[in-house]
């Protein structure tokens, strides 16, 4: 069993390392080739929220098993302002800033899991599972 | 209350040492480097050699730097301003990192001379330890800062190495290059981030500009991943060279990337998009009236004569 992964999210360049580092240990797990672009994507896309509103995060890889799923868990946590309201920020098109709002929704449909809490001046915590297609 | 080791006495109450007395200690371990100098900076390069460290190094180099390091430890000790030492140590590792010196091997060098001088004063004091201690009260921390100093200049001067030649990088891997007349090609290689994206945009329509741009076929085949933040970017991008007059031609978005930025909800419908590089430009110069014909005398024809 591979282990854990854990990356400190600060700047464009830990995005660029989170990415890679997604895309060689879910390639470890089985996944095949455009899985393990949409899971580099993924991480990517929560990976940038945390730079973008938060400064800085955490971003763990875990590897998970059920039954006889082999699968990666990414949960992407920062301590930075929150999001008011989640339901809004889930829905394609909506962004705070100039871009294009996707990142959260977009990401929720490339994985097969998505879980987020998220809670105003505490922080939010993206919980993301993809499993290998057996 | 008499005492027979009254020497002793008076050193072990004093411990804890007043700053007075630990200025006159220093005083004291700088003369006693400075008297020793020639010996303790020979018996330092040669552990230097022993350890195998700075092997990139020759031995009159070593010797060289050694000394150069052993007087700046030397005033710092005797001054408490580590300045100098740090300015020498920038200099130093600007010099050696070109060559392959390692973050260990400076580290190893630096705690080598606070072991050779540590021992020296042992030697110096081993008849009285009380007095032993309080030297070693004053020397430690300055020499501790020394080491800190040294290796924290060290992976400074690298970490400002490297961010050097990712600059570097990544000027070099955005060429705008020039095809024919008014079309150009703009090959696209490695990860792009924003700082990477932003100078894309700005190199491209600097290079739209000065060629006077029709076309610019944009190949996308050596990005291995792209989200929702660089799409955004590359259809800016593409905007931003439509106002200057040119229409830009996507090529090489992978299978796996197509899909990816279709389920995240990526609209590239007003990108002009084709398979791959060739097609790119072939499409390119058709938008430009250009009409490439093989000639007879080709290679491609004379490869067929032969066959």
């Amino acid at each position: 069993m591979e282990n854990e992964v854990r990356i400190a999210i600060n700047s464009d360049q830990d995005i660029v390392i989170a990415r890679q580092q997604g895309r060689t240990l879910a390639s470890k797990l089985g996944f095949n080739g455009s899985d393990l672009t949409v899971i580099a994507t993924a991480i990517s896309e929560v990976a940038r929220n945390i730079v973008e509103f938060a400064g800085k995060g955490e971003l763990a890889l875990t590897p998970i098993q059920q039954s006889h799923k082999q699968g990666l868990m990414v949960v992407a946590h920062d301590d930075g302002p929150g999001i008011p309201n989640i339901q809004l920020a889930l829905q394609d098109g909506f962004s705070t800033t100039a871009s294009l709002g996707l990142g959260l929704p977009g990401s929720r449909r490339l994985m097969d899991e998505f879980t987020i809490v998220s809670a105003v001046g505490k922080g939010t915590t993206v919980t993301m599972r993809k499993w290998v297609r057996g | 209350m008499p005492s027979k080791e009254k020497g002793g006495m008076d050193h072990i109450t004093s411990t804890g040492a007043s700053p007075d007395s630990t200025a006159a200690l220093l005083r004291e371990l700088v003369a006693h480097l400075r008297q020793n100098r020639t010996q303790l900076r020979e018996e330092w390069a040669r552990r230097i050699t022993e350890a195998q460290l700075l092997v990139a190094m020759t031995k009159e180099e070593i010797f060289a730097e050694a000394t150069s390091v052993y007087d700046n430890y030397v005033e710092v000790l005797e001054t408490g301003s580590v300045e100098a030492l740090q300015a020498y140590a920038r200099n130093l590792s600007e010099r050696i990192i070109p060559r392959g010196v390692e973050t260990h091997e400076v580290l190893g060098i630096v705690l080598l001379l606070r072991d050779v001088l540590a021992r020296s004063l042992f030697k110096k004091y081993q008849a009285d330890f009380a007095l032993l201690n309080r030297v070693l009260d004053a020397y430690e921390p300055a020499a501790n800062r020394i080491a800190n100093t040294v290796g924290v200049s060290f992976v400074q001067e690298r970490e400002r190495t490297i961010r050097q030649q990712q600059e570097a990088i990544r000027e070099l891997s955005t060429p705008v290059l020039q095809v024919r007349e008014r079309l150009l090609i703009l090959p696209i290689i490695g990860v792009i981030d924003s700082q990477r994206a932003r100078q894309l945009t700005e190199q491209l329509l600097r290079g739209i500009r000065t060629n006077r741009a029709k076309v610019v076929v944009m190949d996308i085949t050596g990005v291995p991943s792209v989200d929702s933040t660089v799409a955004n970017h590359l259809v800016l991008t593409v905007a931003a060279a439509r106002l200057l007059g040119a229409t830009v031609i996507m090529t090489g978005v992978s299978a796996e990337i197509a899909q990816t930025l279709v389920t995240i909800g990526v609209d590239l419908g007003k990108m002009n998009t084709v398979g791959d590089l060739q097609g790119g430009i072939e499409e390119a110069e058709r938008l430009l009236g250009y009409k490439v014909i093989s000639t007879e005398g080709g290679a491609a024809a004379q490869v067929t004569t032969q066959a």
